[in-house]
This record gives structure tokens, sequence and C-alpha cells, in this order.
């Protein structure tokens, strides 16, 4: 009797097939990937993706290709070959599988894809696997698609600048391209995580969508180490100078008559004389780009250089006991022992930089993220779980941030302790009735605890009961491996649940918030949105049966990590996203509609409630983080739809407004006066920017 | 700079004293322009070219009388007597005072700019006039992308009685509809015009002796018969969406989606094919437009001698003494033709850099044919209909086709490369406007760019003849744009009809004005998002100083109108006509000073 394999090897490009046909690249470019083990039927389809391989530009099914005959299974997958159909769902499959473990490995839990919503009362259903369509139309192009849960990559002629650089009319397939492939598998596992965010609702909002798909193709390169091996050596230990690995798509990019590879993270082919050159940062370009990608490469380019900061640090003192202290090479190659070194500082180094990045999507608001956002996300979440900085990884962040003038909003000063979200704590141990546990009586509650929030009794109360609410989610969530059980779990968490002969009634989150936090001011004002029953009308739908302005729950999820000092934390995180009308008139506010559905499940062929002209959707919404072991709640991470800065001086203290300077902000970026149109084929093409049901079709048009 | 610049002017008005004391005067400027040779070898230069000019307007009149001179054999000989004059020296210092042309009967000073009202699209009457006297009647283009023939009548019997059925020179830009299907909607009106000659690009020439244009047109109707194959399985698939009625949520928003993307398509559709007109045929898609067919046709029966101009081209018309017609494009190579530029710098908006979608052509060209030869793969790789007995086959075909996963299927999807293939020939066509540059008397510029977009643009500044013809080193089509007093904006004020650092900022006369053939009431629906460009917009109307005239302001923000009233401006030189039916005006016209 054989063990199950831990994985299973399948040779694949770690690049593209173009770096294969280069002689100073062949040997590092075909690789063997590494997949965790999985039952895999012919496609292949295993639990996560399934590949389908049909084209539909001439009707006609290519052979899948089955990897667990003996053949296939002896030789680690099929031949590198750009001929054969079989290879190219091989290479989909295991450089999207690696993307998604090293995913998983990041984030700490198993990852889900965005739920597919059907017209009936199931309202949301559980996609077990994304499909990959790795021949799906003849153009330059690669898409997520948020409706089909799809990969639809397509193969095109290649048309390059310079004949010697690719040969024209050669058919280039973008599904045998790692950089492509992890790029939209992110685009996947990101709208599983936050489905809000291909919604243009700020300039930052696709880029960023872009930028973070960017950062995972790119550090997976670190992941391959002949790769890096090569590239250390070849650079000399200095990657801030022109490397594959800083480098995404280099044959779609030479292919479509570009240079060089499709997008650089350090620098970039002179349009006119082809000769590489470094990038200087510059505060300019983050206020003037607005293109998605190019905007997004900024994000790309100032975290790519935290990563070059951090490992430049690291590595000083190999430098200088190879240099006998002077810190000056000899010339020639490096050593082998010394490029090996310095390949593992770069791993690790890159393997904390993913890290970060990956993490901080956990303290991401779940609506209208800017980068500015996200970098006090990264600082958060790293403060949270590493105390102890010894490394000066934040700084390496805010610094590179700071040379691109991406500064967060709302911030006094810039510091790693204003960079941070306030960390709110309200709360205390408690059973679930939100009394004082009986086990740790010795707690008192503090009215005025100088760490703490200031906030009425009974809000800290009604947190409280959510926090032991939550503990049980917790509980019933820990031990679940299997992905469509945490669906359904997490499901009835939110939703809630009735009673059956196995298992016992559940009242949902959604309804606990409701109900309780109905005559709360005090937790307006700590996410931003409108709980309280009696609040003007700011365009919220009311909920029937409470009477309560309505709003969504999403992203229920438990988080464990482990630090590298052996703490522990253990969180729950949910968001809570809430819709208000706004009509605007000649370019002004004019006045709230309130959204309704715009279909009613039983008659799903009729068109409902259509907004009036001018009107549009606005969201707020907050991300709450609480600390299962303390039972508080340690982050309200706001998008508010309310004005809290007006609430903070006005006298009425319950007198709610919109958030004017948000609602402004969204109004000129979708409604045309600030020109956010990402090119002429959304123009032509689209429903105007905030309606495109295939974002990702638009966006990657080149 | 600042000298050189004010120089130039001067020379000019001496070469154009020189035009309007004609031949006698010539020999004379030239034996004094001899003697001074040692001194001013420039100034020889200079009085080369009043010679040819002078001399092919003689030809030309003598080829009107008689039609029997051959210009081509004039024309050369002006070429080389050119070419043995040195050209580089010291400029001469010039101290002659600047005088105006003498008053004669047929001296150019003004040119009316009429800009009929049709819809978004181009219809254009200059008169070239004495004061109030016409001397010379040019006319460009006559479409719109909205309107039948009913439409059209009002606007072209106003134009046909305006002058009087007879114009001295048609000008045909380009083949799109919005420039030329007023040709095929009136075509009665127009076959009893009286046209003295007519000029069009090169790329329409049929006979074009490089074989280029044969070419160009051969790829232009195979990416019209794709692009028509791919608009009508589009617009099926909308119509099998609808009446599917799917319960899954996204169904409606695809629907919607799939049908904004079709009034994208057919916004593209209405321009650039024939089918859409609603007046040929099905299946001739690939043909020409019955507007660019009609006018030719016309002509061909008018016997009226025409013109297949090339960039670098100088040509001149009988009647217009003092007028040059700089042909600037469309380009000759297929480079440019397809070239984009760079947001920020050449754009303001970059286009696609989408190259050539042949791959996604083809398969659209297959899509009703029985065997498909383009497989990207060997065919043993191919599931064939026999398998049945290959289970991996089978499953594979099954999963796809079950009922419940309907959903993600990709059957669509990929038709809509041809949003990019339309763009692209949208654009290869909007390239191969004839972009003509009318100076007068060496002096001022009218800029007439057809729909000319960025790559047609850059070439005007590579055009190897003009390389430093201008002493002040610069390239003779950035001197033509310094000199602009008059642009006719190129794709109707959208971002990618005009060059930013290559074509609007290197219009800096003071004089500048600007003229806009759009009508967000009448236009097609996709292009409303991409018409007005607010950038443009602003950029112009700053430059002209609101002197800048939209065929209609309704829905533009912050029109030119808010900067300067145009009825304010002196001497008449705004003017409009109301319909008498009170649905805007017949036409908008400007006069340009050009003396």
């Amino acid at each position: 009797m054989i063990k199950k394999p831990p994985f299973r090897k399948l040779r694949g490009y770690a690049f593209d097939p173009s770096l294969s046909l280069r002689m100073d690249t062949a040997n590092i470019n075909d690789i063997v990937y590494r997949i965790p083990w999985e039952e895999l039927t012919p496609g292949p389809s295993g639990e996560y993706v399934e590949v389908i391989d049909y084209d539909p530009t001439v009707n006609k099914f290519y052979l899948p290709v089955n990897l667990d005959e003996p053949f296939a299974l002896v030789q680690d997958g099929l031949d590198p070959s750009e001929g054969d159909p079989r290879f190219h769902q091989q290479m989909v499959y295991a450089a999207s599988m690696l993307t998604i473990k090293n995913f998983e490995k990041a984030l700490g839990r198993k990852i889900l894809w965005a739920c597919q919503r059907v017209l009936d009362e199931r309202y949301e259903l559980y996609v077990p696997k994304i499909r990959i369509y790795p021949h799906a139309m003849r153009e330059p192009n690669a898409y997520y698609s948020p409706v089909k849960k799809a990969l639809l990559f397509g193969y095109f002629s290649a048309a390059p600048v310079d004949e010697t650089l690719s040969m024209p009319d050669s058919l280039v397939f973008t599904c045998l391209s790692h950089d492509i492939i992890a790029h939209e598998t992110t685009h996947a596992i990101l709208d599983g995580i936050h489905s809000n965010y291909n919604e243009a609702t700020n300039v930052d909002m696709l880029a960023f969508h872009e930028a973070f798909s960017d950062i995972i193709a790119l550090f997976q390169h670190f992941t391959f180490p002949q790769v890096l091996e090569h590239q250390i050596a070849k650079t000399r230990g200095d990657l801030t100078t022109q490397n594959l690995l800083g480098q995404l798509a280099q044959q779609f990019g030479t292919a479509i008559g570009n240079y060089g590879s499709l997008r650089d993270a350090i620098g970039k082919a002179d349009p006119e004389t082809g000769v590489w050159k470094l990038n200087q940062p510059s505060a300019s370009d983050y206020k003037r780009v607005t293109e998605p990608h190019a905007r997004g490469s900024i994000l790309v380019a100032a975290v790519f250089e935290a990563f070059t900061s951090i490992y430049k640090s690291r590595i000083g003192d190999l430098m200088r006991i190879a240099s006998g202290g002077t810190g000056i090479l000899q010339q020639g190659a490096l050593p082998p022992d010394l490029v090996k070194r310095l390949a593992s500082e770069a791993a690790k180094a890159a393997g904390h930089v993913l890290n970060m990045c990956i993490r901080a999507l956990d303290y991401c608001p779940p609506v209208d993220l800017n980068f500015g956002d996200y970098l006090r996300a990264i600082i958060t979440a790293d403060v949270d779980l590493i105390s102890d900085d010894n490394r000066d990884y934040r700084l390496a962040f805010i610094d590179a941030f700071r040379r691109r003038g991406i500064y967060p909003e709302g911030i006094k000063t810039l510091s790693i302790d204003s960079l941070k979200f306030p960390l709110l704590n309200i709360g205390y141990l408690a059973d679930k009735e939100g009394n004082i546990s009986q086990s740790n009586s010795s707690v008192t509650v503090k009215q005025n605890d100088p760490e703490e929030y200031i906030i009425g009794k009974d809000t800290r109360q009604l947190l409280a009961i959510i926090n032991g609410f939550l503990r049980d989610y917790g509980d019933a969530i820990k031990y679940v491996s299997d992905r469509e059980e945490i669906f359904n779990i997490t499901r009835d968490y939110i939703g809630g649940k009735k009673e059956t002969d196995t298992s016992a009634e559940i009242l949902g989150l959604h309804q606990r918030i409701k109900m309780k936090f109905l005559n709360s001011p005090d937790f307006d004002k700590v996410t931003g949105l409108v709980f309280t029953k009696d609040a003007d009308d700011l365009g919220i739908r009311k909920s029937k049966r409470y009477g309560g302005p309505a709003f969504q729950i999403i992203n229920l999820r438990l988080v464990s990590r482990v630090g590298p000092e052996g703490n522990q934390i253990n969180e729950v995180i949910f968001s809570i996203v809430q819709k208000s009308g706004v009509v605007y008139k000649d370019g002004k506010f004019d006045s709230f509609y309130t959204p309704e559905p715009s279909f009613d499940i039983k008659e799903p062929d009729k068109e409902l409630n259509p907004p009036p002209p001018g009107g549009f959707e606005f969201k707020g919404g907050c991300t709450l983080i609480f600390d299962l072991d303390t039972q508080k709640l340690k982050y309200a991470i706001s998008k508010p739809l309310i004005d809290l800065d007006k609430l903070e001086v006005s006298d009425k203290k319950d007198k709610l407004d919109i958030n004017m300077k948000r609602v402004d902000a969204q109004y000129k970026i979708q409604h045309g006066t600030d020109d956010m149109h990402f090119n002429e084929f959304a123009l032509y093409f689209g429903d105007g920017a905030n309606k495109i049901a295939e974002p990702f079709a638009f966006l990657h048009q080149h | 700079m600042a000298v050189t610049k004010n120089i130039k002017p001067v020379k000019k008005a001496v070469v154009k004293k020189a035009v309007v004391k004609k031949a006698v005067v010539k020999k004379a400027v030239v034996k004094k322009a001899v003697a001074k040779k040692a001194v001013a070898k420039k100034a020889v230069a200079k009085k080369a070219v009043v010679k040819k000019a002078v001399a092919k307007n003689a030809v030309v009149k003598k080829a009107v009388a008689k039609k029997a001179v051959p210009k081509k054999a004039a024309v050369k000989k002006i070429a080389v007597k050119k070419a043995a004059v040195p050209v580089k020296s010291p400029k001469p210092v010039i101290t002659k005072k600047v005088t105006k042309p003498a008053a004669n009967a047929d001296a150019i000073n003004n040119v009316k700019v009429r800009m009929y009202c049709l819809g978004t699209g181009d219809c254009f009457i200059l008169k070239f006039c004495n004061g109030e006297t016409v001397v010379f009647t040019m006319m460009i283009d006559c479409g719109s992308c909205q309107g039948g023939p009913a439409e059209f009548e009002p606007y072209i019997t106003h134009l046909a009685d305006y002058v009087n059925s007879s114009i001295d020179l048609l000008v045909v830009t380009h083949e799109h509809n919005d420039h030329v299907n007023g040709f095929s909607k009136c075509e009665n009106i127009f076959k009893d015009f009286k046209i003295g000659e007519a000029w069009f690009a090169w790329t329409e020439n049929p006979e074009d002796p490089t074989g280029a244009a044969g070419e160009l047109l051969k790829k232009r109707s195979q990416m019209k018969l794709a692009l028509n194959n791919a608009i009508n399985a589009m617009s099926a698939n909308s119509v099998a969406l609808q009446e599917s009625g799917s319960d899954d949520f996204y169904a409606k928003s695809s629907l919607k989606n799939n049908q904004a993307f079709l009034k994208g398509m057919q916004t593209l559709a209405d321009i650039n094919l024939p089918v859409a007109d609603g007046e040929e045929e099905a299946g001739n898609a690939g043909n020409s437009l019955p507007g660019m067919a009609k006018i030719k046709k016309i002509l061909q029966d008018k016997k009226t001698v025409v013109q297949y101009l090339s960039p670098g081209q100088t040509v001149t018309a009988a009647k217009a003494n003092g007028v040059k017609f700089h042909v600037l494009g469309p380009p000759m190579d297929r480079d440019h033709m397809f070239k984009d530029g760079k947001e920020g710098t050449d754009v303001y908006k970059k286009k696609l850099s989408l190259n050539e979608s042949s791959l996604a052509a083809a398969a659209f060209l297959n899509m009703n044919k029985e065997t498909i030869t383009d497989l990207p793969f060997g065919l043993q790789f191919t599931i064939k209909d026999k398998d049945e007995t290959d289970s991996n086959a089978i499953n594979v075909q099954e999963k796809y086709k079950k009922d419940d996963a309907a959903w993600r299927k990709i059957d669509n999807d990929w038709l809509n490369s041809a949003g990019s293939l339309a763009l692209r020939l949208n654009s290869h066509i909007n390239n191969t406007s004839l972009a003509l540059a009318i100076e007068f008397y060496g002096k001022k510029v009218l800029l007439f760019p057809g729909d000319a977009e960025y790559g047609s643009w850059e070439s005007w500044h590579e055009i190897e003849k003009w390389k430093s013809k201008e002493p002040n080193g610069k390239h003779f089509a950035e001197d033509l744009l310094n000199r602009t007093v008059f642009y006719k904006v190129g794709h109707h004020l959208s971002y990618n009809g005009t060059a930013l650092q290559k074509g609007i900022m290197m219009m800096e006369s003071e004089e500048f004005a600007a003229m806009a053939t759009l009508d967000r009431k009448r236009i097609s629906l996709g292009w409303k998002s991409t018409m007005p460009n607010t950038l443009l917009l602003q950029e112009i109307i700053k430059r002209s100083k609101g002197k800048f005239f939209i065929m209609n302001e309704a829905e533009i923000d912050g029109g030119p109108s808010k900067t300067l009233n145009p009825l304010s401006l002196k001497n008449k030189a705004y003017t409009t006509e109301a319909k008498p039916d009170g649905s805007g005006p017949y036409y908008i016209q400007y006069t340009c000073a050009v003396d």
C-alpha cells in the first residue's frame, strides 16, 4: 500500500513560452509545479477549478487532458508544447492552483469563490469551482468574468514592433503565461473576498484590482527557486536592476508591440530607443494617471520598492561578509553559496511582503477602497500580529508609498501610529446575555477606560452580546475544512436558520443587529452607517419587519493567525454595506430616492423600480473586527454613509446627514465630469462605467 | 524666436505682392534677386517659389482653356529649377514695408466658411471672396449620422441655391457615412450640379500605381464583411437572451450589457457599413458606401476632372489665385495608418493599441461556413462528432452543455472581439481622410483634416519633402499649424480626432477660430460618450478665445458661447439662418479674413 503523495508534479513554464526560446532563460523557464495532491477528472477538474477547453470561435472542443494517466504521472505531466491544447490545460491548471494555494497559505483559511446570485428565495448559491476556458476568444485579452465565475483566455497573432523580438503573426496563447493566469486567478479570488471592489466608485477601485493581481503574480516568481537564483546571479544580487522577477507577461508584451514585458514594476523600456530604464517614482503620477492599469502599476511599484528595501536591509550583512567588510563585491560571477543565501533572503522577504499584502485584505473597508486605505490596512494588520517590527518592514512600506505621493485621507501626521486604524476595544468578557462572565468576575466594566472608545453603556452591552454570538460562530467553523460546509454555516449565521431535526435554530447576525441597534445612535457613530429606527430619510430602504434601515452583511469569517513570537490572534470579521439612493440634477445633489430591489422573486421577468432620472446608488460600508479572546470590538474600518465630522460638531447629536463629500466624489467619477473612462472600448460598448457586468473584459482591452 | 516670427510674414507679403502683380512683375523681381544673389541667397529660393506658383497658375489656366498642355511637364520643369537653387544661407534682412494686395477684382481677401447643420457629420461650403464678390467656391463632404432623404433635402436644396448649383471644387475626405451619405440621399440634386474639379485621397484611387490603395480597399472590404457577420450574430444572440427569460440574476444585467454593446456596434456599423443605410441589400457589406459610390458615379458621368492626392503634394486651383492647397494626409505607409498616440502627450485619450484583429476577423468570416480552416491546433486534438467511444470527450461536452450550468456558457463572449475590429476599421478609415491645409499668400492657413486620427497627424510632421523647408528650421507642417487661423475640428470633437502636442498645441495664431460638426441631439448613440472630449473642448475655447462654433451646443457643459457671444463678432463674421420650421439653423457661417 503506497501512501497518497503530497504533491502532483506538473511541468510548465515559469513565465511563458517565449523565454524557452532564449538561450539565457531556456533552462530556468521549464519548471515543475508542485500542486497539493487532489483527485482530478479529465479536463482537468479538481476541487477549486474546472478546465473546459471549448473554443467557440471555431465551435470545437479540444481533447481534455487526463493527468491520472500512467504516462502523465510518471513524467510529471505533459511536455511543454504550444501546439498541444492538452498541455495548455495542464498549464492553466497548475498555475491557477499554485496561486490559490499560495493565497490560502497567506490568508490562513480556505478561499471561497464569489457566489451565484439567483432570482429565487435561495438568493445565493455556492460555487464550488471556477471555470477556466483556455481558448475562449481570439484577441489579446484574458479576463475574469464575475457573471460566469470563469476565467476566459484569448489567443491572437503577434504583431511585434520589432521583428527580432518575436515572430510576426505567430500565435500567442495567453493561457500559457504564468503571469496572466496568476493575475486572472487573483481577480477571481479577490472578487470572492470583496465583491464590491468591481465597482468603480473612485479612481483607485479598479486600479486596486489590477495592482493586487499583479502583486500576487509578481511575488509568485520568488517561489520558483531556480528562477530566483538565476536572476540573483545575473543581477549580482541587485534586484533594482532589470530582471525577470519584476516583470509580467513578456511574450504578450512583445506580441502587442511593446519592447518588453507588458508591465514592469522596476523600470521600463524607452518607447523610442527600446533601452531599459529604472523608473523614478513621482508624486504627480498618482494625481494624474487614471487608467486602471497605469494607476495600478503605481501601487505595484510601491509594494515592490518596499520589498527591495526590505531585501537590501536583510542582505546587508551578507554583502559585507562576502566583500570583506567593504560592501563592494568583487567583479565577476557571485559564488554559488552566496547566490543561494541571497536567494533565500529574497524568498523570505518576498514571502513576508506578500503575506502583509494579503493579510491586509481583512482590514479593508468593504466598499470604495483607495490606496491610502490599503496602506493603513497593511500597517494595522501587521501591528496586530507582529508587535516588534525589528526589521522596519512597516517603515519600508510607508516610505515607498510616500515616495509616490500616496497618503491616506483624514490622518493628521504620517507615522505608524496614526496610520494604524484607531483601536476601539469596546466590550468586555460576557456571557450570551451580555452579563459579565462569572468566570471573569474580577473584570469590572469601567465606564471611562482611557484605552476605550467612549460609548454608551447600552451599546457596549449590545456589542458584547454580538461578540458572544460571534464566538459561537467561531466555534462552529473552527474545525470545518470542507469549503461548501464553511459556506453553508456562514450563510446560516448571517441569515439565520430554522430549527431542524439535527440542528438548533440560529437567529442570524443580520437580524440580531437589526433588532439590537434600533435605538443606538452610538453604533451609527462607530460604523458611519444608519441603524437607528427614527433617523431622517437619507434614501435608505426601511426594513419591513423592524422599521429600521436596511443593510447587508457580507464576508463573515474567522481569522486565526499565529505571529512570529508564538502569539495568536482569533478574530471574527464581517462587513456591513448600506446603500442610499441619491438624485443629482445639473451636477448638483437634488434629493434622495429609496432604492428598491430591481426584481421580484415571484415575477423575475418584470423589471421593477428603475432609479429616477439622475439617480444612482451610493454605498457606505464598515468592516468590524471582533477579538474573540477579549470579546472586544477592536476596529471599525469605515467608509461612512453619514457625515461623521458634522455629527461631531453638531448640537443635535442624533441628526444624521449624508456624507456629501463621498457622494460628490462618486458622482464625479461615475458621471463623467472627471472623464474617468478607462478606454475607448468601454466608451463605445459600455453601459456607463458603473454598470459594466464584465468590468475585466473591458478593462483588459489592450 | 520672436525675431524669426516677425520676419516671416513680411517676406510672405513680398511674395504675395509679386503674385498680384503677375508675370511682368515676376521677371523684374527675379532680376533684382539675381543682382542681390551674393548677399541673400535665401531670397532667391523664395523667388523660385513665386515663380513656381505663378507658372503653375498659368498652366492651369491654359489647361482649362485648351485642356492640352500636360501639367506634369510644367511641374517637373519647376522642380528642376528649384533644385538648382541652393537653399541654405543666412536669412536676408528685409526692410520693406508690408503692403496689402492690390484690390483686384479677383484677389481673395476673405473666406466664408459655411457649415450646414445636418446633424453630426460634415458638410461645408467655402466661398473664397473679394469683399462680397465670390471668386471661388469649394465644397467639402456631405453627410450626417442621422436622417433620411426627407431630412436632408431642405438643407441640400438650400445649399444648391446658395452655390447656384455650381462649385469649382469638390473635396470628399473619406468614406464614412457622416461624410458622404448626403450624396446618395440627395443624389438628384447633385446630379444637376456643375462641378469644376474633384479631389479624393490617394487611398480612393482604384488605379493607384503602387497598388497600396487597392490592397487597403480589399482589406477594408474584408473587415467590413467580418464585422457584418459579427453584428448579425450578436443581434441574434441578443434576441435569444431576451427570449430565454433565464432565472439567473445576471441574465438581466447581461442582456443590458449586451444591448449597450450592440448600441456601440450599431454606431460604428452606421458609419462604416453600407447595409445599415437601409438602401442597400444585405450581403453587400464589403462594398463601398452608397454615398461614395454615388458621388464617384456622378463625377464619372459628368466627366469631371478627378485628382487623387498624396501627402506632400501642393496643388492649386484655377481661379483661386494666391491660394495653395497643401496635402497633409492620408499617410502613405501602413504604420501611420494604424498608429496610436500616447495619452497625455499625443492625444487626450489613448485609444486601443490593439493590433490587427486578423485572427478574430478570420473567425468571423468563417462563421457561416461548413468547414473551418484556421484551427489553432492540429485536427487530431479536436473532439470529433464521432468520438462517442471516448468517455472523456463526452464528459467534457456534457459538462459544458448541462442545463443548470447554462449561465456559464461562453458561446457568444468572443463576439465582443468585433468591438475591437470595428474600432480598428473605423479608425483606419478615419486615417484615410484627405487632410488639407489651405494657405493664402503664404500666410494664413485654413485647416481641414477630415477625421484624421493621431497616426495621420503624426505623419504630417514626417513628410520628407517638407523637412526644414522653413527658414526658421521648422518642419513645414508645423509651420502650417502655427499659422492656422481656422480649424475644422477633426472627428466631431472626440478625443482621437485632434493630436495634442503635434496638433492643437501648435495652433498658436492670434486669429485662431474653429468649427466643430457636433450636434448631440442628432448623433449616433454610441458617440455620445466620446463627444465632446472636455479637455479638448476647453483647450480650443482657450486658444480661439471663444471663436469656436459648434453645430449645436445643446448638452455641452461650458460651451464656447459662454466665453464669447458669436453675435458680438464684428463685420458679420458670424451669421446663421434659422429654418422656417424652427428646427434650428440651416447653417452656421464664419468669415475668415485671409489677406
